[in-house]
């Protein structure tokens, strides 16, 4: 089991936009939008997170089998971890 | 050291200086939040961190304005001036601009590359690149009614809303603008390498602050900015963004703008170059119309 610890970076800031999140780059001045299941995500990954967990978290949530959101939350955090978004705890 | 003489008003802010400070509000007398005042040598100042035409301090920046004069800025409260070899014995417009601007922000303020008009007790800003129209458009504005707040520079303030304060109340028109708007004084812009005139509206705002209810962007045709792209929008037109993004408090500055930006409505309106519209009063009645869509019920 992969128990990676995952947090949010220092780099991004965020606020809420009806139900999604924008985020912009405090380094880059770049901006992108969390649709609202990432949106979620990223208040879970507030304190360090496992995969795991957030799977967990969101399979509970969301209309969704867990194997298939424990895919997507390992693509999601992949993106995350290149877009700056999040680092290794 | 000379004393300050000359009190004036502009972006919220009282302003004391050895030398007349024309482009803003006279006041009465009192206690200053920013003191300028002549130095006959650039103070010795820690940890440079060089930047454009200048550097950044932990206890403010400098400017050089290119052979006229050195600022320097400490603490959001104090400027000093040193004259170079192309001093001309008045302030150069980049005090009353850059200058006030970078000032105003390291006071947590908000600047931005637009021009503003009061209807109602509530301000509009006009943005959009340079060249676009934005004065232009602002002269019309003023000519259908509204009343002038601000020209090419507005400095709002985020607290539990956006507002704004008047800023210069001189405006910098085209000359075949000049005739088109009721002014107190009119002259050409000393040193304006674009042969623009300096002009005084009489219509200006009464209001020492109010509620920026939205913003009016000068672009090509498109499709509705949507509330999720308004905090980029604001960002885009962040007066001089190189000096902001260096000063320590950025990031309180960009959590301000995503906080207060996504609830700030903007609707386009076609710049100069794309405007089907020739006739201005005409443009200034339709952006008259887009202001009042704009409008929260």
């Amino acid at each position: 089991m992969n128990e990676t610890l995952w947090r949010r970076s220092d780099e991004w800031i965020g606020a809420t936009v009806e139900d999604a999140l924008v985020m912009i780059s405090v380094e880059r001045g770049t901006y992108l939008h969390l649709n609202p299941t990432a949106a979620v995500a990223w208040d879970i990954l507030e304190s360090p997170v496992s995969a795991a967990r957030i799977t967990e978290h969101l399979s509970s949530r969301f209309a969704v089998t867990p194997e298939h959101c424990a895919q997507s939350v390992a693509t999601m955090l992949r993106r995350f971890e290149e877009c700056g978004l999040i680092v290794a705890s | 050291m000379a004393v300050p003489l000359h009190r004036a008003a502009a972006f919220g802010l009282h302003w004391l200086s050895d030398l007349p400070l024309t482009p803003f509000e006279p006041a009465p007398p009192g206690a200053g939040d920013v003191t300028i005042l002549r130095t006959d040598h650039l103070a010795d100042r820690p940890s440079p961190r060089p930047l454009n035409n200048g550097q950044i301090h932990p206890d403010g920046f400098r400017l050089h304005w290119g052979q006229e004069a050195v600022f320097d800025m400490f603490d959001g409260a104090r400027i000093t001036y040193l004259p170079g070899p192309e001093w001309t014995g008045a302030f150069p417009s980049s005090l009353f601009g850059t200058v006030a601007a970078l000032t105003l922000a390291w006071r947590g303020a908000l600047p931005f590359h637009a021009c503003a008009v009061e209807l109602d007790g509530e301000a509009f800003l006009i943005a959009g690149p340079s060249g676009s129209g934005k004065s232009g458009l602002t002269a019309g504005l003023i000519g259908v009614g509204a009343r002038f707040v601000c020209d090419d520079l507005s400095v709002l303030q985020a607290g539990a809303g956006l507002t704004i304060s008047p800023g210069r109340s001189t405006m910098r028109l085209d000359p075949a603008l000049v005739g088109s708007i009721d002014a107190v004084d009119r002259a050409p812009a000393p040193g304006d390498a674009r042969g623009k005139w300096l002009v005084r509206p009489r219509a200006r705002t009464a209001l020492g602050e109010m509620p920026v209810a939205g913003l009016l962007l000068l672009a090509s045709a498109g499709r509705p900015i949507q509330p999720l792209e308004r905090p980029a929008v604001l960002t885009s037109e962040v007066f001089r963004p190189r000096w902001l993004a260096a000063f320590p408090n950025h990031r309180e500055r960009l959590a301000r703008i995503l906080e207060h930006g996504r609830g700030l409505p903007i609707a386009r309106f076609p710049s100069i170059g794309e405007a089907t519209v020739t006739d201005p009063s005409q443009r200034a009645r339709d952006a008259l119309t887009a202001l009042a869509g704009m409008r929260r019920p």
